[in-house]
Order: structure tokens, then C-alpha cells, then sequence
């Protein structure tokens, strides 16, 4: 699963910008959590052609990356991330990578990469995950 | 050689006439458009190679090691690194010196964590995932300056893993200067004896050597490597930089190879020698006094354009020794007619030497219209 990491901005008619800019050129969405997606300020999806809908994206102005990494969503105040980091530590689970995705409304998007993804999940549990 | 046929001469002609109207606009890169290097030409008809490491002799002789050595050194005293210590080449940019800084970081420390701030340049996402190293993104202040109480709850946690930073000496949106003193003092204050500070001075490495109160920088404030571009303050029409680190930490990660007898310690083999010629040829002709003049008239005009904007009522805003003018992101129009890069809700002009007053007052003049159109 190649999974698609959009950070947008609060604006109204996002997703259905999104939806059009793939549609238009045939690709389909196969999961979207239309629900919560935009107000988070990150939007993930699917695909049936992932390398075609990142250029797809690109070229229509979005930001999309895709990404193995895991996304949390925690509160942007100060030592939000040195606590995951230190849930990790205590664990003795290795972070490969932690880099935050964008800030939106009190909140950071966090794209996090560890060395044991099975304990890294387990950690995460109880985090907002997207 | 032959006169190029009549389509090839149109093509060319048209491409020129494109960039001479694309300069008139280009008010949102740092790139120095005021420059001659017209006594150059002759050496384009050579071919040159700075093949390898410039502080040994190569046996490809078409070459320019010799000044590029030069070049070498007269960065070595602006960023106070003792010419014994110094060693570094000319690079292909910005990205390729910031590789090589945290490349250097990870051979010394391979188990190393590399912290970086959210405004770091988008380009070491990628050094990062090529040299595979641990890293760590720390949030930003709002003015761009990394958050230095994160950053030291983050050391602390992984204290026990050697320390690579990446400091941002005049960062890609709003020119700021992360505080290498201070972060020095955090590791201190750690204990983290493992440590290792790369400097991106990209644009501001050729500003602070010029004012009087400069915020710190250089090796005597504790960089062990620091990558500053060519084209951007001194301006080249080749893009390139400069990568210095110490002469120690080269010696331990050379390797010798026998191809073409010289050391292989820079990242890529076959090298621009024109380059290091075009930096030396500037430096030649302006002199410390002219960069030291070139840099406070940018400073003037940048404040010129913050007070401008004031005038009109626009919040716009500058770092202290910044040319890096930060406002509210302009209407569409004024961003179809002028060369900018907004980034999000903000945008920024860049008052590089070719940006006059003049300029400056014509692009305020269009973001205030075309607001004043957008409300009515
Ligand atoms: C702060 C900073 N670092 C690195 C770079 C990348 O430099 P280059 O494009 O020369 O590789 C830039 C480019 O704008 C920059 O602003």
C-alpha cells in the first residue's frame, strides 16, 4: 500500500479539489477517511496509481508526498515531540526519522519512521494516528 | 566553426530576450544578478577539469586547484577557521555542501542523530533519507529560529547518541539565524561531549563577515563544516558553493585511489573548474571593502522596503542583518508578474544588489493596488 500524504490548509472544497485533479485524470481514490480528512490539515489517501497521482498532485499546486511513515497528530505545545521521543527511548525503540509534516489549527502532523515498526505501533496506541 | 543555421540563431535570440525580461522581475531568490564576468569567455574554450580533492595534485593538469585553493582561503577567514585547518572545495551548490557537512558528521559519528528545525531547506530531507542517518526535525519559533527548548528536551532524551545539528545561518523563508552559541550551550549543559555542528550559511555566510554585530558564526563560534553558495550573494551565472570543514576530519575519512592520483575525498569526481575561477575573479575585483559596501546597501534597501510596506500599512518584517523582507502573501497578480516564492501565508522579497529602491517601490505599489481591487 502506497499511501499519499497531502498537507493542506484549512480551505473549504479541498478534498473535492483533490477528488477533481484525480479524476480528471482517471486515477481512482481507493481510501480516503473523508470524514476527519482537511480539518486536520493532512490529508491521506490511496490510489490505484500512486506514482501518477503524486505527479498529478504536484502539478496541480498540492503538497504530496508519499511515505511509509507512520502519522501522528499530537498538540502542538512545547515537549510534545520529546515525549514520543521519549516513549521510544524508553522502549529501546529506535527512531529513524521524525520530521513534522505541518502545524494546523494547535495541532503538528508528525510523519515518524522507527527501526521496529511493530513496537512503534504498539507505542503509538492511545496517540492520534492517522 | 559554423555560423548556427537561421532557426538555431531565432531560438537562441528569443531565449535571451526571455531572461533579460525574467531578471527585470526577480525580486524573490538570492541570486546576485549584478555581475561581469566577460573577461572569462577565453577559458570557455578549454577543457577543464577540477577532478578531485584541490589541496593534491592531480594528473589531470587542465585545472584551476591552484585558485581554488584561493577561494578556499579566503572563506576560511571570513568564517575564522585557521588556514592550517582549512580544507573544502567548490561545490555544485548549496545541497552538495550541506551533504558534504553532514556526510563528515555521520563518518565521524555513525551513530549520530542529526537535528535539524522545521525551517530548514527542504533539500536536507533528501541528504538525510540518501545518507541514511537518524534525524530528528525540531519545531520552529515563529520567526523561523529553531525552538531551542525543544531542541534541548529532544538532545536529552538521546543523550547518549552523538549530536549532529544542522544549523540554519539564515534560513530559506525568513532569513533566520539559528544561535549556534546557545546551542553550543545546551550540549554543554548535557554533557554531550560527541558533537558535531554543520552550518547552512547558504545566503547569510557572505553577510555576516560584513556588518558590525553579527550574530554568531564561524568556527571560533563552533561550526565544524559550513556550506555557502556562490551564486547566490556574490553571484554566478553557474550555480556553485563553497564547503569548508577542518583538515583533521578530511585525514580520516580519505581514502587514496590510484585513477587519477588524487585523493578521493570530495563527493563527486570530475568537477566545474570555471567555478572556482568566477569566485576568485569576484573576489579579485570587488576586495573585502566592496562585499563590505555591496552588503550594507542591501541591508538599505531591504530596510527601505520594510518601511515602505509600513507606510501602506503592511505588516512586513526583516531579521536583524537579514535582506530577507517577510510580508503577507501578495494577490495572484503581483505574484504572476514578479518572480516570488510565497510559502504558505507569507511571502518574502529578497533585496539583492540588481533590487533597487526603485524596484522595491513598484512591487509595494502592485501588492497594495491589487489589494485595494481584491476588497472593493
Ligand atoms: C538556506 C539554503 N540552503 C540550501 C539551499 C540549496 O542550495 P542549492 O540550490 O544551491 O543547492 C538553499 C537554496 O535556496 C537555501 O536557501
Amino acid at each position: 500500500m502506497n499511501r499519499i500524504i497531502i498537507t493542506v490548509r484549512d480551505e473549504v472544497g479541498v478534498i473535492a479539489d483533490i477528488s477533481k485533479a484525480l479524476a480528471d485524470e482517471n486515477i481512482n481514490i481507493e481510501a480516503l477517511n473523508t470524514e476527519v480528512a482537511g480539518e486536520k490539515g493532512v490529508v491521506i489517501l490511496t490510489t490505484n496509481e500512486s506514482d501518477r497521482a503524486l505527479r498529478v498532485l504536484m502539478n496541480a499546486g498540492f503538497r504530496a508526498i508519499t511515505d511509509e511513515a507512520m502519522i501522528i497528530r499530537l498538540r502542538d505545545e512545547p515537549g510534545a515531540l520529546a515525549k514520543v521521543a521519549e516513549k521510544f527511548k524508553i522502549a529501546g525503540v529506535n527512531i529513524q526519522s521524525m520530521h513534522i509534516l505541518n502545524r494546523h489549527a494547535g495541532y503538528a502532523n508528525v510523519a515518524l519512521t522507527a527501526d521496529d515498526e511493530a513496537k512503534a505501533k504498539a507505542l503509538l496506541e492511545g496517540e492520534d494516528v492517522l | 566553426m559554423n555560423e548556427p543555421n537561421p532557426l538555431t540563431r531565432a531560438h537562441l535570440d528569443a531565449l535571451k530576450r526571455e531572461f533579460e525580461e525574467l531578471a527585470q522581475r526577480q525580486v524573490g531568490y538570492p541570486c546576485n544578478q549584478s555581475f561581469d564576468y566577460s573577461e572569462l569567455t577565453p577559458f570557455l574554450e578549454y577543457t577543464l577539469n577540477n577532478v578531485g580533492d584541490p589541496f593534491h595534485d592531480s594528473n589531470f593538469r587542465s585545472n584551476t586547484h591552484e585558485i581554488e585553493r584561493e577561494v578556499i582561503a579566503r572563506f576560511a577567514s571570513l568564517m575564522h577557521l585557521e588556514q592550517e585547518q582549512a580544507w573544502g572545495y567548490v561545490t555544485s551548490g548549496g545541497t552538495e555542501g550541506n551533504m558534504y557537512g553532514i556526510y563528515m558528521g555521520r563518518e565521524l559519528f555513525p551513530d549520530g542523530v542529526v537535528y535539524f528545525s522545521q525551517d530548514t531547506h527542504y533539500s536536507v530531507l533528501k541528504i538525510l533519507r540518501v545518507l541514511n542517518v537518524r534525524n530528528i526535525m525540531i519545531k520552529s519559533q515563529e520567526n523561523g529560529e529553531i525552538d531551542y527548548e525543544d531542541l534541548r528536551e529532544t538532545i536529552r532524551i538521546h543523550r547518549d547518541a552523538p549530536v549532529i545539528f544542522m544549523a540554519n545561518i539564515g534560513s530559506t523563508m525568513k532569513g533566520a539565524v539559528d544561535d549556534v552559541s546557545r546551542v553550543r550551550g545546551i550540549l554543554d549543559d548535557l554533557a554531550v561531549t560527541n558533537a558535531y555542528i554543520h552550518a547552512d550559511a547558504a545566503l547569510s555566510g557572505m553577510i555576516l563577515p560584513f556588518v558590525e554585530e553579527p550574530q554568531p558564526y564561524g568556527f571560533d563560534a563552533g561550526f565544524d563544516s559550513v556550506s555557502i553558495s556562490g551564486h547566490k550573494l556574490i553571484g554566478c551565472p553557474l550555480p556553485c558553493g563553497v564547503v569548508l570543514t577542518k583538515r583533521d576530519y578530511v585525514a580520516r575519512i580519505a581514502r587514496s585511489i590510484e585513477y587519477v592520483g588524487v585523493l578521493d575525498t570530495t563527493l563527486p569526481g570530475s568537477r566545474n573548474a570555471l567555478t572556482p575561477l568566477m569566485l576568485w575573479y569576484a573576489f579579485e575585483r570587488l576586495g573585502m571593502d566592496g562585499f563590505r559596501e555591496l552588503v550594507a546597501e542591501m541591508l538599505a534597501v531591504a530596510e527601505y522596503a520594510v518601511e515602505r510596506f509600513d507606510e501602506f500599512g503592511v505588516p512586513a518584517w526583516r531579521h536583524k542583518n537579514s535582506v530577507t523582507v517577510v510580508f503577507p502573501r501578495p494577490p495572484a497578480e503581483v505574484m504572476r508578474k514578479w518572480q516570488i516564492a510565497p510559502l504558505g501565508d507569507i511571502a518574502h522579497i529578497i533585496t539583492m544588489p540588481h533590487v533597487t529602491r526603485e524596484m522595491v517601490n513598484e512591487f509595494v505599489d502592485d501588492c497594495v493596488k491589487q489589494k485595494h481591487k481584491q476588497t472593493a
